[in-house]
């Protein structure tokens, strides 16, 4: 997709949601819908600012974004979903360490024990520094008995 | 002038002086660490310091607090991470250079900024402490809705090519800082029945997930991903910035130095305007403007500057007046008053010795953490030649326990990585992030300030006029928005002629 014609989508989703900003802030008490509806004004001017702008036949630096890696934005992503959603039932200490191994041996490559031994030192630096020095009470899951 | 000698000797005793080195080391490592803000490292230290001797104890803490604010510009510049949001501004020049190959250089002149701001603002602080603090007071509610929307005209026209997406970022962060309860009306705005959203929308994980998870993103999803590109894979780099470019940017060092101590002073402006302001006046007075944003040392010399020169003006009005600068001295006045030093004009008189002890103790943190700086700054530098996706996945880590830590609330979580995603295609799609931190930083000082003047004035609009300060305020705000449409004006019909 050419960066002019996703201008223009931006353009359209972004004035979509300013004006149901200014919608709701329309019906709010008192002048509690004031700046809902000063910077949901502000909001869709930008949007037909940059619509109007992205009818401009493209110059030679408005090139289309480059393509990424969808493959591994996939399994990354879901790796990082996975990880927010067993941090509390499983517990912090279990899922990062899992979480590292996965990543260092099937995005980065390295070998099993390198990977396994990077993954604990780090698990165990973020446990002397946020659970011990700082006592953040991270999920403790499995291992709360 | 005894006072002064007093001072000094407390500062150079042997606790004293490992007390200094502690507070800096942690500083450093708070401020760097994504999830972790100066306010908090703050924070943390008041329990530390109840069995302390008042002295000690405040020097802890003015260590902390100058050191963490450095300590933010060494992630934003080698990993695109501001630790703090003062270092967002850092990030827009350094990681570029750090790209390049030229990382060291960029933590060079960032260190030596630091320590240039920082010294010029403690020298701020105890030559002309008392007649400052009378601008604070100065300083209503029409200032304060003026200096908001000056601060977010600057950034949006520093951060994009596109002004018109800068804006558009900006009104999206100005929308996000309306979620939660109506400071006045108690009215809930956008918040869906979620409790969490009750005192809006969290800077700190939007922050992080903005700019350190999207990095992660970055780093992991290309394969053979990395910090360095590939022609400076190949460079050894410096680890200190050129003399020459020292010498280009003492101007920069001086007016954002000026700059940082002012915008310091009212309290509640915030660091992060002060190095948007600093950076734009920078490329403003450059004679390379176009090199902004692409790796200039300039840049990352007016932000870093400014940031530091921020930590002695926020402790005027607190020190002088008892009124906090932002949430840091917030916290300071609560260490303050565990020791029985309560903040006003009486500190300067009944507690004189401990509060010359703290201002002078700032001058030593600065330079110990320059020294510190410089020397691990070689060190630093080889995070940058460590693959994508092992860095990634770390950063990724730490920004997520980060968040978790602020509230200890799985949500804070979820919207980090969240914002982290928006960010990504926010980059990929050339739209730019700052902006939208920006507002949502100002938007709530923006907001509380014009309601209050127009309550206050009968909501009679002319009130942001009549005041001189106002006026002027408002004419600067004219000024910025009108002067780059005339220069571009002005060279495009150069161009046709």
């Amino acid at each position: 997709m050419i960066q002019s014609r996703l201008d223009r989508l931006v353009a359209l989703a972004t004035a979509a949601i300013c004006l149901a900003v200014m919608s709701a802030g329309w019906g709010m008490r008192g002048d509690a819908g004031l700046f809902p509806l000063i910077t949901g004004t502000l909001g869709v001017l930008a949007s037909a600012w940059l619509g109007l702008a992205g009818h401009k036949p493209p110059t030679d630096t408005e090139q289309a974004p480059a393509c990424g890696n969808g493959q591994r934005l996939v399994l990354w992503s879901a790796g990082v979903v996975l990880l927010l959603a067993l941090m509390e039932p499983v517990g912090t200490f279990i899922v990062v360490p899992l979480f590292l191994v996965a990543t260092f041996r099937w995005l980065a490559g390295l070998r099993w024990a390198f990977a396994f031994l990077l993954a604990g030192s780090f698990t165990l630096a973020i446990y002397i520094v946020f659970a011990w020095l700082l006592s953040v009470p991270l999920p403790a899951g499995w291992l709360a008995s | 002038m005894d006072i002064l000698i007093a001072a000094f000797a407390n500062v150079v005793t042997p606790a004293a002086l490992m007390t200094l080195v502690l507070g800096t080391l942690a500083g450093i490592l708070v401020g760097a660490l994504p999830g972790l803000s100066s306010t908090m490292g703050v924070a943390l230290c008041i329990p530390i310091t109840f069995s302390m001797p008042p002295d000690l104890a405040l020097i802890l803490l003015g260590a902390v607090y100058v050191s963490s604010v450095y300590g933010g510009s060494v992630t934003a510049i080698l990993l695109r991470t501001p630790g703090t949001d003062a270092s967002i501004a850092t990030a827009l020049d350094g990681y570029p250079m750090a790209a390049a190959g030229r990382g060291g250089e960029a933590i060079g002149m960032a260190t030596l900024a630091s320590l240039f701001g920082g010294l010029i603002s403690v020298f701020v602080l105890l030559a002309i402490a008392p007649p400052l603090s009378t601008i604070a007071l100065a300083f209503g509610p029409q200032e304060y809705t003026w200096l908001a929307i000056f601060g977010l005209v600057t950034i949006v026209g520093v951060v994009s090519e596109r002004p018109v997406k800068g804006v558009l970022s900006a009104a999206l962060g100005l929308i996000l800082a309306c979620v939660g309860l109506d400071a006045f009306t108690g009215e809930q705005r956008f918040t869906f029945g979620q409790s969490e959203l009750f005192d809006g929308i969290p800077l700190l994980p939007v922050l992080i997930g903005l700019f350190s998870v999207s990095q992660a993103f970055n780093l992991c999803i290309p394969r053979g991903g990395g910090v360095l590109s590939e022609d400076a894979q190949q460079l050894q780099g410096r680890s200190l910035p050129y003399w020459s470019d020292l010498k280009r940017c003492h101007r920069t060092l001086w007016r954002s130095s000026l700059i940082g101590s002012i915008v310091g002073i009212l309290p509640g402006a915030g660091t992060s305007i002060a190095a948007f302001i600093s950076y734009n006046e920078a490329r403003r007075h450059s004679r390379h403007p176009e090199r902004f944003g692409k790796g200039e040392v300039e840049g990352v010399a007016a932000s870093e500057a400014a940031n530091n020169a921020v930590t002695g003006g926020t402790l005027i009005p607190t020190l002088t007046l008892g009124i906090p600068g932002n949430a840091v001295t917030a916290v300071f006045v609560g260490g303050l008053t565990i020791h029985g030093m309560i903040p006003g004009p009486s500190l300067f008189t009944q507690h004189a010795e401990s509060t010359y002890t703290l201002i002078v103790s700032l001058l030593f943190a600065n330079l110990l953490f320059a020294v510190l700086g410089l020397w691990l700054c070689r060190y630093m530098v080889k995070v940058t030649r460590v693959p994508g996706a092992v860095l990634g996945p770390m950063i990724l880590l730490f920004s997520v326990v980060g968040s978790y830590a602020l509230r200890n609330e799985m949500f804070d979580v979820w919207l980090a990585v969240g914002c982290g995603l928006m960010g990504y295609y926010l980059e990929r799609w050339r739209y730019p992030a700052a902006p939208l931190v920006i507002a949502l930083i100002l938007g709530p000082i923006l907001e509380v300030n014009f309601r209050r003047a127009m309550q206050i004035s009968q909501w009679d609009m002319t009130t942001f006029f009549t005041r001189p300060l106002s006026l002027a305020l408002g004419l600067l705000v004219v000024l910025a928005l009108v002067v780059p449409f005339w220069r571009r004006w002005r060279r495009r019909h150069a161009a046709i002629v």
